[in-house]
């Protein structure tokens, strides 16, 4: 193929692959199937990576497809697939158009104790399943939350005022959706890394990916033995430098006639620049001169730093989720609740990486994302927010969705008796004990029951809670008009339980009046 | 309303040279033809029972004096159906979608300039709408389906009563010329009886403040806003227990009724009976009739019993 469609080709490939990862993440009408979001999401590393280890199946095996594209053409994953590299190559694009520079970019010697500590660190303590490093470093999921928390808001809002135009003159085609789901620590969040990574590649291309995000480094290990390389044909050569200045990467030392190759992140830029023609992409010729090893012998510096960042974290972050208090003195769940199909918050919060397809996914928007209510480990992994709103009965989108494998699917009657937590009424908070006056509102939205009214006084009824049959759904606290605090809240199951099925039938009667009674 | 009703009428009537008042002759012609044994448009109420919904409410409206009764040309018309459960209509937890379809049909045949359908839902609106089988029900029979889960539409009105003064209301609402009240007939955790009057809740913002409030009173107080021009009961399937949402088909009895009324506290009280349940007991129907809202009386009213 010519090296220029190759770089044409990269552009509008990864052009594509970034509207269609986007999409689900923006999407809040709930409009997009999850089979879409499944199949688009197979090609992330991280979360296929870790859904390959959590339930083994094909929709985990995308990373072995982008080990296999390093192990032929370089970290192409990295330009063609990568939703956070497309975003810095947006910003390094304006900043390049912008600069007055006519030598944009130039060689940065690697980074290498800083990418490869980080890339132990993070691979270690997913290994003892403390995803703390993923949630913070694993670029799909930066880009998935920077998509969701600060792209989402402003299609809506463009689609709100535009409905609400077309509706006060009483069209109602384009329908409003309030914005539910906002949580300003993960719009903060959000903006944190906006503005650093805006920084970082409006002045230095891909540096972030070439010295911090881990999955480049991985990939990296792998491009190094990859069949064909970038490489500077030192027949033609003459060490101008004009490749260097267009590569994003800063890998190219024209100096000593040199691609750096593990660092290359495979977006064929600098193919078309050579007036001689001396780079080129294939196999490469065996080397004439020795090569300047790139990477210092550092490893086992770096693996005994490692083990004792690890124990420190360990010793940190290892600890019981940090208690929520339930805005009642007695009222202390002991962990937050998690999503359906999280089986248990242990288990979920060691495979959740934060990408935030779910809450995107989540009609209802009860998810948001965590502070402390998973503990500091578990920062910003969805939970169940039943102040914003409650988990719809027959709904199974969070599960569907998940692309890490943290929520594994149930079938909508499983997840039906999946008991997320037990809902507690507290008497002395309740409008039918203050005030005397008739209320039920938790009994009305409760899909099974278990909150029912029974007899008080005469001509008042109060709430009673059934927790065999309670699924902790959250409708009920939701629901409830108690202020400041609720009357009623959900009790998380640290492990879900099974919940018994409530009392009913398909079976209707028949009982056409024979008389009307009046 | 009627007589804005009328007024109204009678100003398109001067500028379109007694058009209106041509039709409505017309209306009542077409309405006697149906139902020839009685008077139709004296009733204050109509229970019809033994049919299926939509067949109930050709004839029970015919009774009633005819969809142009209510509806003139040209106007716009919000028809109030309970959509507030994502379950099917064999759960009888929303209003039946062939009852609604039909009085969509009704309301634009007697010449309505469009018909909107809403409902501020409990569970999530958009799986609400569809798996109600309302809204396909509605868009079929030409309606439109509108939103209701925005807080932006609900605009702040003053209320006569004794608890609420003043809330929001859908904004469709305050602008509509006919206003239909299409509640099913269901128990209610909360409320005792869900029925015509319980359904308005479904047209406000803050339902939390109602329930903070002495809810009985409030669901009251706020039928004397803005009486519906006509309370349609569905009472085809009826939830007997574990109310308003159920919990599965065993809560359903299949009654087969309707009632339709003007008066939206003898539709309630003759909903109540219906039900099996003492209209005394049920504190916001004892409140409203107290408040001469309407009246529980139905020895006082003219009532007409269909059997199809």
């Amino acid at each position: 193929m010519p090296n220029h469609l190759l770089r044409r080709l990269r552009f509008w490939f990864s052009l594509l692959i970034v509207v269609l990862l986007t999409l689900p993440f923006i999407d809040f009408t709930g409009i997009i199937p999850p089979e879409y979001i499944r199949a688009i999401n197979w090609t992330q590393f991280i979360p296929s990576i870790l859904k390959f280890f959590e339930i083994p199946n094909l929709l985990g095996t995308g990373f072995l497809l982008v080990i296999i594209l390093s192990l032929l053409f370089g970290r192409v994953y990295c330009s063609w697939l990568c939703p956070f590299g497309w975003l810095q190559d947006l910003f390094s694009g304006i900043g390049r158009l912008t600069s007055k520079k006519r030598r944009f970019y130039k060689y940065l010697p690697p980074l290498n104790y800083l990418r490869y500590g980080l890339l132990i660190l993070v691979g270690a303590l997913a290994f003892f399943r403390i995803n703390t490093g993923l949630i913070f470093t694993d670029p799909f999921s930066i880009y998935g939350r920077i998509a969701n928390h600060l792209l989402m808001p402003l299609v809506l809002g463009i689609n709100n005022l535009v409905s609400n135009l077309l509706g006060n003159s009483g069209f109602y085609g384009l329908k409003p959706y309030p914005y539910q789901g906002f949580d300003i620590f993960a719009v903060a969040i959000g903006v944190f890394y906006l503005i650093i990574i805006a920084y970082i590649s409006f002045t230095k291309g891909r540096l972030y990916c070439t010295a911090w995000c881990p999955v480049g480094t991985l990939l990296g290990l792998f491009s190094r033995f990859s069949l064909f390389k970038i490489y500077l044909d030192e027949s033609r050569c003459n060490q101008c430098g004009l490749c260097a200045t267009s590569c994003k990467a800063g890998c190219i030392d024209s100096k000593n006639t040199n691609v750096e190759f593990d660092r290359c992140v495979g977006c064929f830029n600098c193919l078309t620049v050579c007036r001689d023609n001396g780079v080129k992409y294939g196999i490469p010729p065996k080397k004439t001169k020795s090569n300047p090893s790139s990477i210092p012998d550092t490893r086992r510096r770096e693996i005994l730093l490692s083990i004792l960042a690890i124990g420190i974290v360990q010793k940190v972050f290892g600890k019981d989720p940090i208690k929520v208090q339930k805005a009642f003195i007695e009222a202390v769940s002991e962990s937050a609740v998690s999503p359906p199909g999280a089986i248990n918050n242990e288990r979920f919060t060691s495979v959740c990486t934060a990408c935030h397809a779910c809450l995107s996914a989540c009609p209802t928007r009860v998810l948001q994302p965590a502070f402390l209510q998973h503990g500091i480990k578990g920062m910003l992994q969805p939970f169940m927010d039943y102040h914003n709103n409650f988990c719809n009965y027959e709904c199974t989108k969070c599960m569907e969705v998940c692309p890490t494998g943290a929520l594994i699917f149930l079938t909508p009657e499983n997840k039906k008796r999946t008991q997320l937590g037990k809902a507690k009424f507290i008497e002395k908070n309740c409008v039918v004990y203050t005030d005397e006056t008739a209320c039920g509102a938790c009994s009305e939205h409760c899909p099974s029951k278990a909150v029912d009214m029974v007899f008080y006084k005469p001509g008042l009824t109060i709430p009673e809670v059934t927790e065999d049959i309670c699924v902790g759904c959250g409708a009920c606290e939701y629901a409830c008009p108690t202020l400041p605090y609720k009357a009623i809240y959900v009790e998380a199951n640290a492990i879900h339980q099974v919940a018994k099925e409530p009392k009913g039938s398909d079976k209707s009667k028949e009982e056409v009046p024979e008389e009307f009674p009046f | 309303m009627k007589r804005k009703d009328f007024l109204k009428s009678l100003g398109m009537g001067v500028i379109a040279g007694g058009l209106v008042s041509l039709k409505g002759g017309e209306a009542l012609m077409a309405a006697t033809a149906n139902s020839p044994a009685v008077s139709p448009g004296s009733f204050d109420l109509v229970a019809v029972k033994g049919g299926e919904p939509g067949i109930m409410f050709d004839k029970g409206i015919a009774a009633m004096g005819g969809m142009k009764r209510f509806v003139s040309k040209g106007q716009k018309v919000v028809v109030k159906p309970n959509i507030g459960w994502d379950v099917g209509p064999e759960r009888a937890a929303n209003t039946n979608p062939d009852l609604v379809a039909r009085i969509v049909k009704h309301c634009l045949e007697a010449g309505a300039k469009e018909v909107v359908v809403f409902d501020n839902t409990c569970d999530n609106w958009i799986k609400a709408y569809a798996n109600s089988g309302i809204e396909k029900a509605v868009k079929d029979a030409g309606g439109k389906m509108a939103p209701g889960n925005t807080e932006s539409y609900y605009k702040p009105v003053t209320v006569p009563g004794r608890v609420l003064k003043s809330t929001t209301v859908h904004e469709l609402i305050l602008n509509a010329d006919v206003f239909i009240n299409v509640p099913v007939l269901k128990h209610h955790s909360s409320a005792d009886m869900s029925i015509a009057m319980k359904n308005l809740m479904g047209i406000v913002w803050d339902r939390r403040w109602w329930h903070r409030n002495n809810l009985q009173q409030c669901i009251a107080d706020f039928a004397a806003f803005r009486k519906p021009d006509l309370n349609v009961i569905d009472a085809y399937r009826v939830m007997m227990k574990n109310g308003p949402r159920g919990v599965s088909e065993a809560d359903v009895n299949i009654m087969k009724s309707l009632i339709i009324s003007t008066d939206i506290v003898a539709a309630d009280t003759a909903a109540c009976k219906l039900f099996g349940n003492e209209p005394d007991d049920i504190a916001h129907i004892r409140i409203a009739d107290e408040m001469k809202i309407g009246t529980k009386d139905l020895s006082k009213i003219n009532i007409h019993r269909i059997t199809v």
